[in-house]
């Protein structure tokens, strides 16, 4: 082993005091491993395994619920601009159901609003999977929550239909009006969106201020 | 003994050395175990100075003692920390090189 001393004129006396000590940890360890060299081989195994990765590349792996940014925003605004338009406009399909054009099996009438909203519930779930990143709303993961909501939802429409009838309105022109008003809202909102994308995109890129 | 040939490197030059002296030497022989561990800590040292990470599993052997010698030099400047390791790997390439070469 190398002698201290002979730099010692360059080191504090507790530094050479300190050295002299790691250099007799450092040969007991030694001595520890000549007793059993087998360990040393699993040791440096597990030393290289348990390394941290240089490259940021190999370590990050995308996951699976985590899509790409594009793809969220794409379901997003698919989910904002035409998912609910489209479940309001299904709800056209359950008018002769409304309107009192029941059949007269109960069985029948049920089965064909559960076919109708069995039928949504898979286009939601097909549209808004991109969206759910972390876990799905409760009304989304189970068929009864969603049945449940969509009924909510047609009491709503129906009390409002109900409501609105005494003055007389053209049903469906009153409701596209709505879906239109709907449309032209997130249009709105869309294009405000990204035009501040944009304007995030020039100020990082340091293009514009 | 002088410190002729280190001196005047950078820490990480003399780094680059210990590298290539570990490879080269652990092709034929194994490498001085104490050694390692003491060029371990004493680069620590100088690069990073005292020990304040939490010590590694013990079932990992190699790196449970390269952590305890580092803790072991807690308290010695960096300057120091790197002259020592500086000296040390002068004197073990001096010594491998008589072992290697008689």
């Amino acid at each position: 082993m190398t002698d201290p001393l002979s730099i010692s004129p360059a080191l504090s006396a507790s530094s050479l005091e300190k050295f002299t000590q790691a250099q007799q940890l450092a040969e007991q360890f030694a001595a520890e491993l000549e007793q059993h060299p087998d360990s040393l081989e699993t040791g440096r195994e597990q030393s290289a395994s348990t390394k941290p990765r240089t490259s940021i590349k190999s370590a990050v792996k995308p996951m699976r619920y985590q899509p790409k940014l594009s793809a969220y925003e794409k379901a997003f605004w698919r989910n904002r601009l035409w998912l609910k338009p489209f479940l309001a406009l299904s709800l056209i399909l359950w008018w002769p159901f409304m309107l009192g054009l029941f059949t007269q099996s109960f069985w029948f009438n049920l089965g064909a609003i559960t076919l109708l909203a069995f039928l949504e519930y898979r286009l939601v779930q097909l549209w808004s999977h991109a969206l759910n990143t972390l876990q799905p709303p409760l009304w989304q993961r189970f068929f009864i929550l969603f049945l449940l909501r969509r009924g909510l939802i047609v009491l709503a429409l129906l009390l409002l239909y109900g409501a609105l009838q005494p003055l007389d309105w053209p049903l469906l022109s009153g409701f596209l009006l709505l879906v239109g008003l709907y449309w032209g809202l997130q249009l709105f909102l869309y294009w405000q969106r990204k035009a501040f994308q944009q304007r995030q995109i020039d100020h990082f890129s340091g293009g514009k201020p | 003994m002088t410190l002729t040939p280190f001196i005047d490197l950078s820490l990480a030059e003399t780094l680059a050395f210990y590298n290539d002296l570990y490879a080269l030497h652990s092709q034929r022989h194994p490498f001085p175990y104490a050694q390692e561990c003491l060029l371990y800590a004493l680069y620590r040292q100088a690069s990073q100075g005292d020990c304040c990470k939490a010590a590694p599993s013990k079932k990992n052997r190699v790196d449970f003692h390269k952590h305890a010698v580092w803790k072991a030099l807690k308290g010695m400047p960096c300057a120091e920390a790197e002259l020592l390791f500086k000296h040390q790997l002068s004197y073990l390439h001096q010594q491998l090189t008589e072992l290697t070469e008689p």
